[in-house]
């Protein structure tokens, strides 16, 4: 087969020691980047890319995926850890992982998101090697209208995850949506509740958000609750923390199923890991045998976040590579740098520097085993960190979050705004309002609204732009049919009921 | 829905009226005022529909309406029942927000090392050479991980201005 | 390129100007760390700029110090405007500044305007295309326009962003020719390129650093002021199609705190030429970002910049993107 063959001679070219060991070097600093909360992807590639420039090409690439596959694994320690993801899509991984971690099972959740990485990153790269043109074709089906009804699907899934008090998980989807109103947005071009700031000019940070939110407001809740946390400090061991076979067997089919879903939506333009990562969670929440307890700390929930993520992930560099359009912000980096080199992505690229993509494509491959062997051997170590009593803990993960917030727009602004967010949402905590929705619907919204009125700028104003696109109709109508789903099952239900009364 | 797993462990303690229980209903006004807010700005402001569709004040007015619609049943018609906190859980974001403000003066690095230690040594009662341990030893990382490798420009704090 | 042996004439006689200053015996020089201003996020287009000076300045030893970039992303470049202003006096202090930074301040009302800063140099040039997909039926400019009076649905041009260059760009052609397109806003160039092959748009406009693939896009007319090198060599100017007024040049400079003293200006003008002409700068930068390289010395670049910004507003203003 001919692109066996081509990546074989790619491997070929790529598995040299000095490449193994720029990717294993790169997968250790991208771990530890990713698991700063505040730094990520786009920063640790960022960074790293000048120190790439006196490498040979190929070694330089090697590094720089490895930097990536590590920051997406380093991504979902201190989600899982301390409650505070350090990305968007670790929001999800949040979702489950941290009350793992409170049950003493932090061990566990790491392994799980591990091994669920890289399955989800193993399957996007598969996909991408095998399929990547005709996948990155099929993402040009997917314009404005396209991708508004996939969002409108996404949006409309958080209510699935609203749980026992769904009024107030719809209180806090409306304040995730009126947060992300702020700024100037792309569709209108109106500063919006702004109060002539220009700090807000762009929008509320996200990173700053979801550390206060998550992170800050743990602390808070630390104050109180030590009791719990150190209960469960003299829990962990090793050998409790890895997985068992039967656990093995429960992730496997999960990671499988949100790995291809994230691969799928990882392709679509401006759909990002995100849009992945929750889809696949969702999916897994209506779809899985133990769906109705994801959210109280199942493995299952941080399997399908993690695969949906990495694949979505991998997926985001089928464009770059077949079409030369970079997916994620993290491609556009790597785009960058493949220019530095004087590599030109787009269609040619293939014909033109086939060493040059099919040593990247291997790359990937190499950075991903890289990744979960320097991820997996760090994993004692950080079970061990849970052990540190939370008098320690307290002011020092105070102190990451305020580095953390500082980090990411070096902005003192952003510190204030963490500061203020990570005490709202302790409140809301005690008023028992969560916060997840709110910053799901704070990401979705906004690309929402983008699509939504580009599709309508290109029909000028007639709606069946929505319904001409057998695509967009599909989505629409699948969302509507979930939520019919349950009404109607209620209706089915009462009228049984009220028969038999009647009898 | 549940993130932090509260409910799942199922541990119910009795609602103390005690410390913050008056918070669940200040939180409620707070997201029916800003509902409110974001509602008028959006129908008044920014425009619901605009050239046959949603305009730039469509989600806020939607989301608004909702948010304040919803806030109000809940404040008259839920019971309040509040976690059982104390005031103490605002401790660190007050400390922190002192620390902050040292941020200009001291700098980034000693602002947040002067934190971990005074926080160590005063609320936590833990020893002089614990507290002055973990205060350095965290400096000494930010430094070194921040300053120095990931070349976070951090604010230097006039102190050390006028040391050089 | 025609354009860069313009440009080049007239930094020489910047360039005569500079040795006379840096001649005369308080010569200033840098004694401590420089902080670098990029006021937009790490990894783009600023970005990239500044660390590419910062090592053209290492390999050539034109700078002893160590510059230190220092990315303060927000307000569309408002953040860091107001940061670099908020020096003073600062001769250690240099911020990027390009034409989209400059085109915000306009479009946002901003605190910091062009008169806020120092202008200190400009060693890139940028332009726009516009373009529809190879595939596409169209040929040639007349036959866009042609089909917009055709389609019932009109013509729809996708670009990056609202109220920067691209939209800009699309103001002009669209009330210059007196046309009834409709502006779509993208989140990047990306995403407009997939819009365009996808075929969810009809035309785009994109600058020529974005490096579109002719194989993918046709490239209709240019809005440079003289025919573009290959692989552009055959796309005419809108100039030569009649329309004179269709012109955008957008530029990649340098700008300094308000107060910087004089001797600081002199000596930053002079790093930056050395910079434009080391061989380095020239095929790293210029050359793989696709750019026009020229140099333009802080007197030349205040006043290039500030007649743009008077177009700038003067556009924007006429198509309603600013009262």
């Amino acid at each position: 087969m001919d692109i066996l063959q081509s990546l074989m001679s790619g491997f070929a070219t790529s598995l040299t020691f000095s490449n193994i060991l720029a990717a294993l070097v790169g997968a250790g600093l991208g771990i530890v980047i990713g698991a700063i909360p505040g730094l990520g992807s786009v920063t640790g590639v960022a960074l790293l890319l000048p120190l790439t420039f006196q490498m040979d090409p190929i070694t330089g690439i090697i590094m720089l995926g490895a930097v990536y596959y590590g920051c997406m694994y380093g991504g979902s320690y201190s989600a899982i850890m301390l409650n505070i993801p350090g990305d968007a899509p670790a929001v999800v991984t949040a979702l489950d992982g941290y009350p793992l971690s409170k049950k003493g099972q932090a061990g566990k959740a790491l392994f799980t998101a591990n091994i669920s990485s890289f399955i989800g990153g193993t399957i996007g790269i598969v996909m991408l090697t095998f399929m990547g043109a005709a996948l990155a074709k099929v993402g040009l089906m997917f314009g404005p209208a396209e991708v508004a009804a996939l969002v409108i699907l996404a949006l409309c899934s958080i209510g699935w995850l609203l749980g026992d008090s769904p009024k107030k998980g719809l209180i806090s989807t409306f304040i995730g949506i009126m947060l992300s109103m702020i700024g100037i947005g792309l569709a209108f071009g109106q500063p919006r509740f702004t109060f002539d700031s220009m700090y807000l000019l762009n929008g509320v940070s996200f990173i700053p958000l979801v550390i206060g939110m998550f992170g800050f407001s743990q602390v808070l809740e630390m104050m109180v609750n030590r009791v719990d946390a150190a209960g469960l400090m003299t829990k962990l061991s090793l050998r409790e923390s890895l997985l068992d076979r039967s656990e093995l067997r429960r992730i496997i089919p999960v990671s499988l199923r949100s790995g291809v879903l994230g691969n799928l939506v990882g392709i679509l333009p401006g759909a990002g890991a995100t849009t992945g990562s929750f889809l696949a969670y969702v999916l897994e929440k209506k779809v899985g045998r133990y769906g109705a307890e994801m959210g109280t700390g199942r493995i299952e929930g941080v399997a399908a976040s993690e695969a949906g993520n990495n694949a979505a992930a991998a997926g985001s560099f089928a464009p770059l590579l077949s079409l030369g359009i970079p997916g994620s912000g993290t491609a556009a980096v790597l785009l960058g740098g493949l220019m530095m080199w004087g590599v030109q992505p787009g269609p040619m690229l293939f014909q033109n520097s086939p060493d040059f993509v099919w040593g990247l494509i291997s790359s990937m491959y190499l950075g991903n085993v890289m990744a979960v062997l320097a991820a997996l051997a760090i994993i004692p170590f950080l079970v061990k960190l849970l052990r540190v009593p939370p008098a320690f803990m307290i002011p020092v993960i105070a102190v990451v979050c305020v580095v953390g917030s500082y980090s990411v727009n070096n902005s003192m602004f952003d510190v204030w705004f963490m500061l203020g967010a990570g005490v709202i949402a302790f409140f809301m905590n005690v008023a028992k309002y969560p916060v997840a929705p709110l910053l799901l619907a704070f990401v979705l919204t906004p690309r929402l609204e983008t699509s939504l009125r580009q599709a309508l700028d290109i029909s000028r104003g007639d709606l069946s732009i929505f319904l001409g696109s057998p695509i967009a109709a599909t989505l629409l109508s699948i969302t509507l049919l979930f939520f019919l789903y349950p009404l109607i099952a209620k209706l089915v239900r009462t009228l049984v009921k009220k028969r038999q009364t009647a009898k | 829905m549940e993130i932090r797993g509260e409910m799942s462990v199922g541990v119910k303690r009795s609602p103390e009226r005690e410390g913050l229980s008056w918070l669940p209903a200040l939180v409620t006004i707070g997201i029916v005022v800003m509902g409110l807010c974001w509602a008028a700005f959006g129908i008044f402001k920014y425009g619901v529909w605009v050239n046959n569709g949603p305009g730039g004040g469509f989600f806020s007015a939607v989301a608004g309406i909702g948010a304040a619609s919803l806030g109000i049943y809940e404040f008259f018609f839920s019971p309040v029942r509040a976690k059982p906190i104390g005031g103490k859980s605002l401790w660190p974001a007050a400390a922190m927000a002192l620390a902050i403000l040292c941020i200009p003066l001291l700098g980034m690095v000693l602002s947040m090392s002067a934190f971990i230690l005074l926080w160590i040594l005063l609320v936590e009662k833990k020893s002089w050479k614990q507290s002055i341990l973990t205060g350095i030893g965290a400096g000494v990382a930010l430094y070194l991980l921040f300053g120095l490798w990931l070349k976070v420009p951090f604010p230097q704090g006039l102190f050390l201005e006028l040391l050089r | 390129m025609t354009i860069v042996k313009q440009l080049g004439k007239v930094a020489l006689s910047g360039a005569v100007g500079i040795t006379l200053i840096s001649g005369s015996a308080n010569a200033w020089e840098p004694d401590r760390n420089v902080e670098f201003i990029v006021p937009y996020s790490a990894g783009g287009g600023s970005d990239i700029n500044a660390r590419m000076l910062v090592e053209t300045f290492r390999q050539n030893d034109l700078v002893d110090q160590t510059i230190l970039v220092n990315n303060r992303p927000g307000g569309s470049g408002a953040v860091g405007n107001s940061y670099t202003y908020n020096k003073g006096d600062d001769n250690h202090t240099i911020m990027t500044f390009n034409g989209g930074q400059m085109m915000s301040m306009v479009t946002n009302d901003a605190e910091v305007q062009l008169e806020d800063l120092t202008p200190l140099g400009t060693l890139a040039l940028d332009t726009l295309l516009l373009g529809v997909a190879a595939d596409s039926d169209v040929e040639d400019l007349e036959g866009l326009i042609k089909k917009a009076e055709e389609d019932s649905d009109g013509i729809s041009i996708g670009g990056a962003g609202r109220g920067g260059e691209d939209h800009l760009a699309f103001a002009m052609i669209n009330s210059t020719l007196g046309t009834d397109f409709q502006y779509v806003p993208f989140g990047g160039t990306g995403e407009v390129t997939s819009a365009l092959l996808g075929g969810h748009i009809d035309a785009a406009v994109y600058k020529l650093g974005s490096r579109m693939d002719p194989s993918q896009v046709r490239s209709l007319a240019a809005l440079s002021e003289e025919r573009l090198e290959a692989p552009y060599d055959d796309v005419p100017t809108f100039a030569e199609l009649g329309h004179p007024d269709i012109q955008l040049m957008i530029f990649r400079g340098y700008a300094g705190p308000p107060e910087m003293s004089d001797e600081a200006i002199a000596y930053w003008e002079g790093v930056l030429e050395k910079a434009s002409e080391s061989e380095q700068w020239n095929k790293d930068y210029i050359e793989k970002n696709n750019l026009i390289g020229t140099f333009m010395g802080a007197e030349e670049s205040a006043e290039f910049y500030s007649k743009e910004k008077a177009r700038y507003s003067e556009k924007f203003k006429e198509v309603g993107i600013i009262e």
